[in-house]
C-alpha cells in the first residue's frame, strides 16, 4: 500500500510539484498569517512585557496602555509609602512629533523612565548603556525605526523644539501599532511633554529640570514585596491613590491586547486570509489527487476486482495526502522563517512559536486529508468491471 | 468430484436506454474442483459477463452462483469483495499491471491487500519468481517487460496468494502465438501444482488443448 501510494504520487512529477507548490503556498500563508497575528498581539503589549513591575498604577479612566489620563508626580511618594510596595518607579508615555536632521517629520511616542531604575528597560539594553540617557535630550529608538526617523545614531533632530539626539539602538522593542518609541530619561521626557506637539517656541535649555510634585506622569510601576498578595496590594494602592486603577502586569497586557483586537478586527482579517489560503490549497490538492485517481482508474478497478477492502483503497489515497502534507509542510516552515527574518528587519514581528508550528502542521494534515476525501469517494465507487475493459 | 463453482439458471440483463440487453440466458454450469474450463464463443456471446457473474463482480438479474459452497449471489458488495480476496483471482486481457510498480511490487500488492506483512510477502514473491525463472525481471517496471513477461507477472500475481479459483479473461489476446501458448501452459502447470480451478474466457482456439473441458457460449446461451 505504501509503495503504491508513493509511486503513483511521484509517477507524474510535474503534477506532483504543482500540488506541492499549492501546499507550500497554503501552509506558508497560514504560518505567516498566524505569525503576524501572534506578532501583532505580542507587539501591542511589548512595552508592558519589557517591564518587571508586578503592578501598573494608572488613572482610573485608562482605556488601555496608550490612552489614559495623567497622574501627578506627587503620587509616587504616596505609592512608595503603601505597605507591601518594595519599589515604585514613574513612567511617562506621551505623544510627540519628531523632526529629523533632514527636516522629515514623524509621529513618535516619548517613553520616559528612570535609567537608574530596575523596573523598566527597553529590550536587552544593559544598565551601563541605559545610564547614557542621563545625558540631557538624548534618546534610544528601535533599529527598525531608523528609516522613519531619518536619522542615524549620533545624529540629532528635535522634539517639540528641544534638541533630541539618537544615541543608541534597541532591538525588537517597537510595537507595530504605535508611533516610533523614543526612549528617554524622565526629565527629558518631562521637558518634551508640554510642547510635544508644538514647534512654535523653540527652547534651548541646557538641562531639563527635575520633576516636581505637580508634574504629570503616566504610570507608576510597582514591585511588590510579596507576589502572592498582589490582589491585596492592588486594593491598597487604589485606596491610597484616589482616582487610580491598579492592574497586574498580566491584566495590563490583557487589557491592551483586547483593545487592539476589538478595535482593529485584525484577528478576523488574518483568519480570513489564512482560510482562503487553506481553501486554495485544499482545492488544488484535491484536484490533483482526484485526477491521479481518475488516471489510474483501471489500476484501482483491478484492486477492487481482486477484492481489496475499501480501507486498503482509502489507505492508498490517505497516504498520498499525508505525503503531500509532510513534504509541503517542511519547506513551508523554512520559507515562513525566512519571511519572518526579512520582516523583522523592517520592524514587523512575525512570531512563529512551536505551538504555531504544531497547529499549522495539524491544519496542513487536515487540509490534505479533507482534500483527499473526494478522491477517496471516487476510488470506492470504481466498478471492478473497469479492470476488464 | 467436489464442485468448485455452480451456476444455476443465470439470467443477466443490462438495462439500456434503447432496449435492455439480454447478455446471459438461463445459464447453468458446474465446474469441478481443480478443473480447467475453457469458455469459448465469439465476441459479444457473453463470456466476460459470465466471468463477472461467476466471480462476484456482477450480480445476475436472476439465478444463483455458488462458489466453494458459498452462495455469492446472496452476499453484499463488501462481503463479495472479501470473498474474492480470499478465494478468487483474476488474469486480465490487458495484464493490468500497475505502471509505477516493479514486477515484484505488482505481485506483492495482492499479498499486502490480504494483510500479509512486507517480509513474508517479499519472500513468497521471490520464491514464485524463481519458480517462473524470472528473477532477473523482479525489479523491472512493466514498461521494461515484453508482452509475454507481463503476462507471466500477471499469472504470478493471480497465483501468489494461492486462490481456489483463477479466472482469466482473454489471457492470450495481447500475445503472439508462441507467447500465448507458453503462458497458457504455465498457467495450467502452476494451477495444477496449487490445486486451483481455472476458468478461461477466450476465443483463441489454440489454447483448447490446455483445458479439461470446453463450453461454448452463443448469444448468451451455453
Amino acid at each position: 500500500m505504501v509503495v503504491l501510494a508513493r509511486k503513483n504520487l511521484f509517477a507524474d512529477l510535474p503534477r506532483f510539484i504543482v500540488a506541492l507548490c499549492a501546499v507550500i503556498f497554503a501552509v506558508t500563508l497560514l504560518t505567516v498569517q498566524t505569525g503576524i497575528y501572534n506578532g501583532f498581539i505580542r507587539s501591542t503589549s511589548l512595552l508592558i512585557e519589557e517591564s518587571t513591575a508586578d503592578i501598573w498604577l494608572a488613572s482610573k479612566e485608562m482605556a488601555f496602555l496608550e490612552v489614559t489620563l495623567p497622574l501627578t508626580y506627587a503620587r509616587l511618594a504616596q505609592v512608595r509609602a503603601v505597605p507591601g510596595v518594595a519599589r515604585a518607579e514613574p513612567m511617562i508615555l506621551r505623544p510627540a512629533l519628531w523632526r529629523g536632521p533632514h527636516d522629515t517629520l514623524n509621529a513618535g511616542r516619548v517613553i520616559g523612565f528612570d535609567p537608574n531604575g530596575v523596573l523598566f528597560a527597553p529590550g536587552s539594553v544593559g544598565r551601563a548603556e541605559l545610564r547614557q540617557l542621563s545625558q540631557p535630550y538624548t534618546f534610544f529608538a528601535d533599529a527598525s525605526q531608523l528609516r522613519a526617523l531619518g536619522a542615524r545614531v549620533g545624529e540629532a533632530g528635535s522634539i517639540g523644539g528641544y534638541r533630541a539626539r539618537l544615541i543608541q539602538l534597541t532591538h525588537g522593542t517597537q510595537s507595530i501599532v504605535s508611533p516610533t518609541f523614543l526612549y528617554t530619561s524622565l526629565e527629558t521626557a518631562n521637558a518634551y511633554a508640554p510642547s510635544a506637539l508644538s514647534f512654535l517656541t523653540p527652547t534651548n535649555e541646557a538641562r531639563p529640570a527635575p520633576l516636581t510634585d505637580s508634574d504629570s506622569i503616566t504610570f507608576i510601576l510597582v514591585a511588590a514585596r510579596d507576589r502572592n498578595k498582589l490582589a491585596r496590594l492592588k486594593g491598597a494602592l487604589e485606596r491610597a491613590i484616589p482616582g487610580s486603577r491598579a492592574l497586574t502586569k498580566q491584566e495590563m497586557v490583557a487589557m491592551t491586547r483586547s483593545y487592539w483586537l476589538q478595535r482593529t478586527s485584525i484577528g478576523f482579517a488574518l483568519t480570513l486570509t489564512a482560510l482562503l489560503g487553506l481553501i486554495v490549497g485544499a482545492v488544488v490538492v484535491g484536484q490533483i489527487l482526484y485526477v491521479s485517481v481518475s488516471e489510474h482508474l483501471k489500476e484501482y478497478g483491478t484492486l477492487r476486482a481482486i477484492g481489496a477492502a475499501d480501507s486498503f483503497l482509502y489507505g492508498v489515497i490517505m497516504r498520498q495526502a499525508v505525503y503531500m502534507a509532510v513534504l509541503g509542510y517542511v519547506p513551508s516552515l523554512i520559507l515562513s522563517f525566512l519571511i519572518a527574518a526579512i520582516a523583522a528587519d523592517r520592524g514587523v514581528v512575525i512570531q512563529i512559536t512551536a505551538l504555531t508550528a504544531g497547529v499549522v502542521f495539524v491544519l496542513t494534515l487536515a487540509m490534505c486529508i479533507i482534500a483527499a476525501a473526494f478522491a477517496m469517494q471516487r476510488v470506492v465507487r470504481v466498478d471492478p468491471a473497469v479492470a476488464f475493459a | 468430484m467436489r464442485s468448485a463453482i455452480a451456476a444455476h439458471n443465470i439470467d443477466m440483463i443490462y438495462p439500456n436506454v434503447v432496449s435492455p440487453v439480454h447478455a446471459l440466458k438461463d445459464v447453468s454450469l458446474e465446474i469441478a474442483d481443480g478443473e480447467i474450463l475453457l469458455m469459448m464463443g465469439p465476441s459479444g456471446s457473453g463470456k466476460t459477463t459470465l466471468l463477472f457473474v461467476l466471480g462476484g463482480i456482477l450480480s445476475p438479474t436472476r439465478g444463483r452462483v455458488v462458489v466453494r459452497d458459498v452462495e455469492i449471489t446472496n452476499l453484499d458488495r463488501r462481503q463479495k469483495a472479501r470473498f474474492r480476496l480470499k478465494h478468487l483471482s483474476f488474469i486480465f486481457q490487458g495484464f493490468n499491471l500497475f505502471k509505477a510498480l516493479t514486477a515484484r511490487e505488482n505481485v506483492e500488492l495482492v499479498l499486502h491487500a490480504r494483510g500479509m506483512r512486507a517480509r513474508p510477502a517479499r519472500e513468497r514473491t521471490q520464491r514464485l519468481f524463481e519458480r517462473l525463472g524470472m528473477t532477473r525481471q523482479l525489479d523491472r517496471l512493466p514498461r521494461d517487460l515484453s508482452g509475454g513477461e507481463k503476462q507471466r507477472v500477471a499469472i504470478a500475481r493471480a497465483l501468489v496468494a494461492e486462490p481456489d479459483v483463477v479466472m482469466a479473461d482473454e489471457p492470450t489476446s495481447a500475445l503472439d502465438a508462441e507467447n500465448g501458448l507458453a503462458v497458457t501452459g504455465l498457467l495450467r502447470e502452476l494451477a495444477r501444482e496449487r490445486g486451483a480451478t481455472v476458468l478461461i474466457a477466450s476465443h483463441d482456439m489454440r489454447i483448447a488443448p490446455f483445458a479439461n473441458r470446453i463450453v461454448q457460449l452463443n448469444d448468451g446461451r451455453l
